[in-house]
């Protein structure tokens, strides 16, 4: 883990109403850091571009990860989306390769380990990764309003997909045609 | 435009939360009073002490070097120069002494060809 034999990062991004939330992976078992940001006040897309910001220039990542909103699968709020178009507009300027997932790719992704709710898959992830094991929110009811912590699980989700589908499995080479 | 350097600090963070522990919980441990100090090694504002390092080790079961990369290289970075200059002083000795240092500064200067041979992987 020294300086010169240290993986690129990625840094996967999932905002919502009340902030943010990120996770930084050094690998798809390792993430480096990680947390839910809270943004309470008014002009929230700009607050939280400047600490989403402040995070790419401590850490430097190579990949920032976020939603896919195109196609329109998914139900999120103008302000979100313009938050969205503004952070690839930041991933540009500061030279970090953007990558973006739509809801349908990252059920995909862990549609193999059974996973397809968004519940399902936090538990998922925190089967995969065991420091996110005791954020685990509970299993949200009809009435219930989401959980700040599932957020985390969403950011990790898009990270997650991201390995899955850019970086070659040590084991494909063991699998015969 | 170049794009900037990474800042990876050290990992002191990221096992502090794997295991879920406060800066407070953490700073008990190591026997510190203010979870201050455990802020300001984990943004690399402070260079981990000799027991904060062994601590970690402890606590944790990771050896300094990988715990705290970046202090790591800089030593090393400035231990390898010094030793460098200290074998080129005693390039053209003869007596016993300054035979065994050269000893001592080759077996340095090979342990770090080897390492960076292991790390390019050749």
């Amino acid at each position: 883990m020294t300086d010169a034999n240290q993986q690129n990062l990625v840094l996967s991004i999932y905002p919502f109403t009340r902030g943010f939330a990120f996770v930084l992976f050094e690998g798809p078992e390792s993430p480096f850091d990680w947390g839910v940001k809270e943004v309470k006040e008014k002009h929230k897309n700009t607050k939280t571009l400047d600490e989403i910001k402040k995070l790419i220039d401590q850490y430097r990542p190579e990949v920032l990860v976020i939603e896919d909103l195109t196609n329109g699968e998914s139900r999120r709020t103008s302000r979100i989306r313009k938050l969205y178009r503004m952070l690839a507009h930041l991933a540009t300027t500061e030279y970090v390769d953007l990558q973006r997932y739509k809801k349908s790719q990252i059920k995909e992704c862990f549609g193999f380990v059974g996973a397809s709710s968004k519940y399902e898959i936090a538990k998922a992830i925190a089967i995969q990764i065991p420091a996110f094991a005791h954020r685990i929110p509970p299993f949200r009811k009809p009435w219930m309003s989401e959980d700040p912590r599932q957020n985390l699980f969403d950011a990790a989700a898009l990270g997650l997909t991201y390995f899955a589908r850019h970086v070659r499995s040590p084991y494909a080479d063991d699998v015969s045609p | 435009m170049k794009k900037k350097k990474r800042n990876v600090l050290c990992y002191l963070r990221t096992h502090r939360r794997v295991w879920g522990l406060t800066r407070l919980e953490l700073a008990s441990l190591f026997g510190l009073r203010s979870a201050g100090h455990i802020s300001r090694i984990e943004h690399g504002k402070r260079a981990p002490t000799v027991e904060v390092a062994l601590a970690c080790q402890v606590i944790f079961g990771i050896p300094p070097s990988v715990m705290f990369p970046r202090v790591h290289t800089f030593v090393e970075e400035r231990v390898m120069r010094n030793i460098y200059r200290l074998d080129l002083a005693l390039s053209n000795t003869t007596n016993l002494s300054g035979l065994r240092k050269r000893k001592l500064c080759s077996q340095v200067l090979k342990r770090a060809i080897s390492k960076s041979k292991k790390l390019e992987g050749v």
